[in-house]
Parts: C-alpha cells; sequence; structure tokens
C-alpha cells in the first residue's frame, strides 16, 4: 500500500510533514502530536494537503494571504481544518476483504465543511464532498 | 497500523473472524427463531457452517420492547428476565468491538448498523434489527447506513472498546443471508 501522508503550514510559517519530528511524543498520533503542538504555540493551521508516496498531491483551498492566481485571492477562505481516517469493516458470508480505508482533510467554512477523500488502498482515486 | 477485532462475548470470548459471519438462531444453533420474534441464541459460524462458538457459552441479547421500561426505555431479555437496557454491563453485551492501533489516536463518528450486505444504505431484507451501545437507554433500529447507531467518541488511546447488544427478528420465513453489519470510525 502506497503511503500518504498530510502537510501543514501553519500560522508563523513554518511548514510540517506529518513524519518530521517536530515535538517529542513517541506515543501520540502525528495529528495530536501537531494540535498539541499548535496549541502550546498558539498557532493555526493555513493550509493542508495530503502527499502520496508517489508524489501526488491533494490540496485543500488554502488559508494563505498570498496565492498566486486571483481565483485563489477571491475565494473565501477556510477557518479551521481537520484531517482523519475513515476506516469501515465488514462481518458478512465469504467476506474475505472485509476491510476500507480512507484518508481525509477537510477545510471548514461558516456554514459548510469541504472534504477531500483518498482512497488509501488506491490513492488514484479520490472524492470531494461539500457538507 | 489500524486493526478491528470483533468477538462474541460469552463464558469466554468468540473472535469474528474475516470469513465468520453472526447467527441470530432460536434456541439452539441454527434452530429457526418464529417469525416476528427475537433471537433466543447467539453464535459465530464458521465459513463452513460450524458452530465457533459452542464452547464459549455465548452471551445473548433480545429485544423485548422499545419503550416498556421504566421513563420510555427499551427492554431486553440478557438472561436475567425483563430489564431496562441502561441496566446491562459491558460483559453482558453481545458483540465487543475493539478498534486498536499503534499510535495513540483519538475516534470520532463511530456507527454501527447492519444491512443487505451489498449496498450499505440498504436494510437487510426482511429482518428487523435493533442495536444499542452499552450505556444507551432505548435501542436503534440499526438498518441500513442512514439508521446506524451512533457510537461514542473516545478520547486519545491506543486500544478503544465499544460493547453493543444487537437482537434480530425475521419478518418472512427462510434463512437470511441478504444480511451483513458494518462498522466505521474516523480516527487521527
Amino acid at each position: 500500500m502506497k503511503s500518504i501522508k498530510w502537510q501543514v503550514a501553519l500560522s508563523n510559517g513554518q511548514q510540517i510533514l506529518e513524519d518530521n519530528d517536530f515535538k517529542n511524543d513517541e506515543t501520540s498520533s502525528a495529528w495530536q502530536k501537531l494540535l498539541s503542538y499548535i496549541s502550546d504555540n498558539n498557532l493555526e493551521i493555513t493550509s493542508l494537503s495530503l502527499l502520496t508516496s508517489d508524489n501526488r498531491t491533494f490540496n485543500l483551498p488554502s488559508g494563505g494571504k498570498r496565492p498566486r492566481f486571483k481565483a485563489f485571492y477571491d475565494v473565501e477562505k477556510p477557518v479551521g481544518f481537520n484531517f482523519g481516517h475513515r476506516i469501515g469493516y465488514d462481518v458478512k458470508e465469504n467476506s474475505v476483504e472485509n476491510e476500507e480505508l480512507f484518508i481525509f482533510i477537510e477545510a471548514t467554512y461558516p456554514n459548510y465543511k469541504l472534504q477531500l477523500w483518498v482512497d488509501e488502498h488506491n490513492p488514484d482515486n479520490c472524492w470531494v464532498l461539500a457538507q | 497500523m489500524a486493526t478491528f477485532t470483533w468477538t462474541l462475548q460469552g463464558t469466554s470470548p468468540t473472535t469474528i473472524d474475516a470469513d465468520d459471519i453472526i447467527q441470530f438462531a432460536g434456541a439452539t444453533f441454527d434452530s429457526p427463531i418464529t417469525v416476528s420474534s427475537y433471537n433466543d441464541s447467539t453464535h459465530v459460524e464458521s465459513s463452513v457452517g460450524a458452530d465457533d462458538s459452542s464452547g464459549n457459552t455465548p452471551n445473548n441479547v433480545k429485544f423485548i420492547s422499545q419503550s416498556g421500561g421504566g421513563g420510555g426505555d427499551s427492554q431486553a431479555d440478557w438472561g436475567d428476565g425483563t430489564e431496562d437496557i441502561d441496566a446491562i454491563t459491558t460483559a453482558e453485551a453481545t458483540l465487543k468491538i475493539n478498534f486498536a492501533h499503534g499510535s495513540s489516536v483519538v475516534t470520532t463518528d463511530a456507527i454501527f448498523y447492519a444491512y443487505d450486505g451489498t449496498t450499505p444504505a440498504t436494510a437487510p431484507t426482511d429482518i428487523d434489527v435493533r442495536a444499542f451501545e452499552v450505556g444507551d437507554t432505548n435501542f436503534t433500529e440499526a438498518e441500513g447506513s442512514g439508521s446506524a447507531l451512533a457510537l461514542d467518541d473516545n478520547s486519545a488511546g491506543t486500544s478503544h472498546d465499544y460493547f453493543i447488544g444487537v437482537s434480530c427478528s425475521p419478518a418472512s420465513v427462510g434463512e437470511k443471508t441478504a444480511f451483513a453489519f458494518r462498522m466505521e470510525l474516523t480516527y487521527s
């Protein structure tokens, strides 16, 4: 299975990749470490992406203030970001492959969320959901 | 690495392996449930039809009423007669579903439901499925993803247990095979 990692940009200009050694915590997941690091240092996430091991990048709309194109500048900025893995497991007759695993990143707006989902078993497949 | 382990609880737990199914039956393994009645026993059936839980005295939770208990609580019988379902302990629940991860993760938005084995949004055919998480006061008709039983969020940890009571009733005669259980959750 190809690995997929998140990458964030923070309000202090720092960029962090999921497996960077940015906080001394050997037990928590990388995302929980990031949330703790952000809270400890009074920071905010300004962009969130997914990177695959074969160099594909999936980007959410950024909260950054200096985009290269007007269309990106004019668009509404997210007020928050989130990340997770969504796993589904079935118990059914004659089922051997009974687990599905997706990774998602989420941009939060005042009245809705925009989610980008990637199939972790087949990262060529991606979906966008507006909720 | 994320792993699910489903077990049918009992005097000893029975692991529900990838190609096993959960059998709801009459008084004994493979015995029928009368139409519109609920299960009197619950088992783990292997892919070759064997009773994998035969030596483990598996738990059984039988639906009695949706709101006939104190304060409108649902009622069930898990071996001690009719009781409100908020009196059940974790050890008495039908299923223990463990989600484990190598790192400490938070789990959110977990759901549990039955479906027809093909399309998660579609209810199982001719079966009434009632489920609850230990601590709930009422059963949920957990039939199809749109009617799923919502499970509690869990704080950070490497192991997360969900205890679920489940009871089923056939609406028609015959073995029900368009029938599966599914659990989904988010971890981060």
